[in-house]
C-alpha cells in the first residue's frame, strides 16, 4: 500500500511534473490564461496519460529496447487521436477551446518521459496509479496557475465575471510565463520547507533512537 | 546471414513489432473514425444551434459568391438564408481581419434585410480568433454597442465612438467583419452594384464614391470604408492630365490627430507608383519600408492606409475616369 502512496504523493507533489520538473511547458504557457481550458486540458491529459503508461506497462516485455520511443509515440498518438475524435463528436466547446494544443499532446513530454522513466519498468496497477496521479498533478497546476492569470488578467474564474479591474497582460502568454515563474518559486519554497521539517524531524527521532539505544547498551554494561 | 538467421534476430523482432502497433492502431482508429466522424451537416448545425441557442432555426445553405467573398478587410466563408420565420435574415460566418497584430476574428453574424435593402445586424456571435490576446475583454454589451452605433458609413469601432474595450484592434476586426456582412449582403442578396468593382487599386473605395471631369482634370469625391478603429474618410482628390495629384483635401470630420497633419500636401504631384510602392503588394504598410521613408508615418497607420488606397485609386484609374466620363457613365 505504502508503494502506491508514495506514487501518488511523487506524481501529484514531490515529482510535480509542472512544478518540479517542468515538463509539459508548451500547453502550461498556452492555456492557463483562462482556468477552464487549463482544467478541460489537465483532464483529457489525465486520461491519456492513464491509458498510455498503462498499455507500454502491458507491451513492455514485448517491445525491444531498440524501437521503443517508436513504438510510444505511435500509441501515445493513437491515444491523442482518439481523445479529439471523442471530444470532437461528444464535447465540441471543450475541443474548439483546446484547439491544436490538444493535438500536441502526442510530444507532451509528461506523456513520453512518464513512459519512458515508469511505465516501462513497473506493471499496469502502479504504472496505472503513477498516470493518474502525474496527471492529477498536472491539472491542478494549471488550473490553480488558470485561476491566477484569469482572475487577474480578465476580473473573472472559470467565465463568471468577479471584478471591472484587470491587467491585460495576464491574460496573454507573456503574463503566463510570469505567473509560472512565480509559481514554480512557491511550490518549490513550500515543498522544500516540507522537507526540511520532514529531515529534521527524521533526524531528531533518530537522535532519540540512538540515545536511547546508548542507554539500554549502558544498562546492559552495567 | 540466413532467412533463417534473420526471422531469429533483434531486427525482425523490431520490425515486427512496430508494425503490428502500428497496424493494430491503425485499424482501431479506421473503426473509431467511422463510428465517430462529424459530417460538415452536424457542424453547421451546431455552429447554428450556438448562434440561437433558444431556438430552432431553419435554414438553407447558399454558395459563397467568391466575387465578393474576400477584401483586405473581411473574408465570407460560409453564408445561409434563414427560411421560415426569419425570412430575410441571413447568417454569415465571417472572418474579420486586421485585428491586433494583424490577426483575426471569426464570427457568426446575423443580416437582416427589409424592402431588399441591408436593415441592420441582429447578433454576433465571436467563434475564433488569430493572435487576439485581448479578445476576452471584449463583453457583449461592447459588440451590442457597434452593431447599434452603425451609420451610413457602415460600422465603426474607434474609441472616440465611446466605446472603450482595451481591445481596440480586436474590436476593429469584429467591426471588419460587421462591415463585411454589410457589404456581401447588399451586394450578393440586395443586389446593390458597386460601380467601382472592376476598377483597379479598389480597396477600402465604398460605391458612394463619385467623380467629376473637366478639361482632362479628374476631381474625385472618395468615400473609403472604415478600417477599425479609422473611421470612414470623406477625401477629395483632384488629378490633372499627367496622372499625379495635383490637390489632396480631407473632408470628413474626425477627431483623429491625422487631420492636422500637414503630410498629405505632400501627396501633390505623386501617381500611382509612388502610391503603389508605399502601400505594397498585401496592404501592410507597417511593415513596408517605403511607408517611413516618405514622411507618411505619423503614428495614424490606418487611416494613412485609407488615406493611399484613396490617392492610389485616384491616380491609378484616371484613364478609365476621364473615358468613362466622356460616355456619360460617371457616377
Amino acid at each position: 500500500m505504502n508503494k502506491y502512496k508514495k506514487i501518488t504523493l511523487d506524481g501529484i507533489i514531490f515529482n510535480n511534473p509542472t512544478f518540479m520538473l517542468v515538463l509539459g511547458t508548451c500547453p502550461t504557457l498556452g492555456l492557463i490564461s483562462s482556468a477552464l481550458p487549463a482544467l478541460e486540458m489537465g483532464l483529457a491529459v489525465i486520461v491519456i496519460l492513464t491509458l498510455s503508461n498503462m498499455i507500454i506497462s502491458a507491451l513492455r516485455k514485448l517491445i525491444p529496447n531498440e524501437v521503443r520511443i517508436p513504438c510510444y509515440i505511435v500509441v501515445i498518438a493513437t491515444l491523442v487521436t482518439l481523445i479529439r475524435m471523442v471530444l470532437d463528436k461528444f464535447l465540441p466547446d471543450v475541443y474548439e477551446a483546446l484547439g491544436n494544443l490538444l493535438a500536441l499532446i502526442v510530444v507532451n513530454c509528461i506523456i513520453l518521459g512518464r513512459a519512458e522513466a515508469f511505465a516501462n519498468k513497473h506493471t499496469v496497477l502502479e504504472s496505472a496509479v503513477d498516470g493518474i496521479a502525474n496527471g492529477i498533478g498536472f491539472t491542478m497546476a494549471l488550473t490553480v496557475m488558470g485561476i491566477i492569470c484569469e482572475f487577474i488578467g480578465s476580473g473573472s474564474l472559470f467565465g463568471f465575471k468577479i471584478m471591472d479591474f484587470s491587467v491585460g497582460m495576464f491574460s496573454t502568454p507573456a503574463g503566463a510565463f510570469i505567473v509560472f515563474g512565480l509559481s514554480i518559486c512557491a511550490f518549490t519554497a513550500i515543498i522544500d520547507a516540507f522537507q526540511r521539517a520532514r529531515r529534521v524531524k527524521a533526524n531528531r527521532l533518530a537522535r532519540e533512537n540512538m540515545l536511547d539505544d546508548g542507554a539500554q547498551a549502558e544498562e546492559v554494561k552495567a | 546471414m540466413t532467412a533463417k538467421e534473420f526471422f531469429k534476430s533483434t531486427a525482425f523482432k523490431c520490425i515486427a513489432v512496430l508494425l503490428s502497433i502500428v497496424l493494430i492502431c491503425g485499424i482501431l482508429l479506421t473503426l473509431c473514425n467511422a463510428l465517430l466522424y462529424v459530417t460538415d451537416d452536424e457542424r453547421t448545425a451546431r455552429a447554428v444551434a450556438k448562434v440561437f441557442p433558444d431556438e430552432e432555426v431553419t435554414f438553407e445553405e447558399d454558395e459563397v459568391d467568391e466575387n465578393y467573398a474576400e477584401t483586405a478587410n473581411y473574408r465570407v466563408e460560409q453564408a445561409f438564408t434563414l427560411t421560415g420565420e426569419r425570412e430575410g435574415q441571413y447568417l454569415l460566418s465571417i472572418i474579420g481581419k486586421n485585428g491586433y497584430n494583424s490577426g483575426t476574428v471569426t464570427c457568426w453574424v446575423v443580416a437582416l434585410t427589409e424592402d431588399n435593402a441591408f436593415a441592420g445586424l441582429e447578433k454576433l456571435v465571436v467563434t475564433g480568433n488569430e493572435k487576439q490576446s485581448f479578445i476576452n475583454k471584449i463583453g457583449d454589451s461592447d459588440i451590442q454597442a457597434v452593431i447599434d452605433g452603425q451609420n451610413e458609413d457602415g460600422f465603426t469601432a474607434y474609441s472616440s465612438s465611446g466605446i472603450s474595450t482595451g481591445a481596440t484592434f480586436s474590436l476593429g476586426a469584429i467591426a471588419n467583419a460587421m462591415n463585411g456582412a454589410k457589404d456581401y449582403v447588399e451586394s450578393v442578396y440586395c443586389g446593390v452594384v458597386n460601380p467601382y468593382a472592376d476598377w483597379t487599386a479598389n480597396t477600402n473605395i465604398t460605391s458612394a464614391t463619385t467623380y467629376t471631369v473637366e478639361n482632362g482634370v479628374v476631381t474625385y469625391n472618395i468615400i473609403t470604408a472604415a478600417n477599425s478603429p479609422a473611421p470612414s474618410i470623406t477625401i477629395e482628390i483632384v488629378v490633372g492630365a499627367d496622372k499625379t495629384i495635383t490637390s489632396f483635401t480631407t473632408k470628413s470630420d474626425t477627431t483623429h490627430s491625422w487631420s492636422t497633419e500637414n503630410v498629405y500636401t505632400d501627396f501633390a504631384g505623386k501617381g500611382a507608383d509612388f502610391f503603389a510602392g508605399v502601400i505594397g503588394e498585401n496592404g501592410d504598410i507597417s511593415n513596408n519600408s517605403n511607408y517611413a521613408a516618405n514622411g507618411i508615418a505619423i503614428g495614424a497607420t490606418r487611416s494613412n492606409y485609407l488615406l493611399l488606397s484613396a490617392a492610389l485609386f485616384a491616380t491609378a484609374n484616371y484613364d478609365r475616369a476621364v473615358a468613362q466620363y466622356a460616355e456619360g457613365g460617371a457616377e
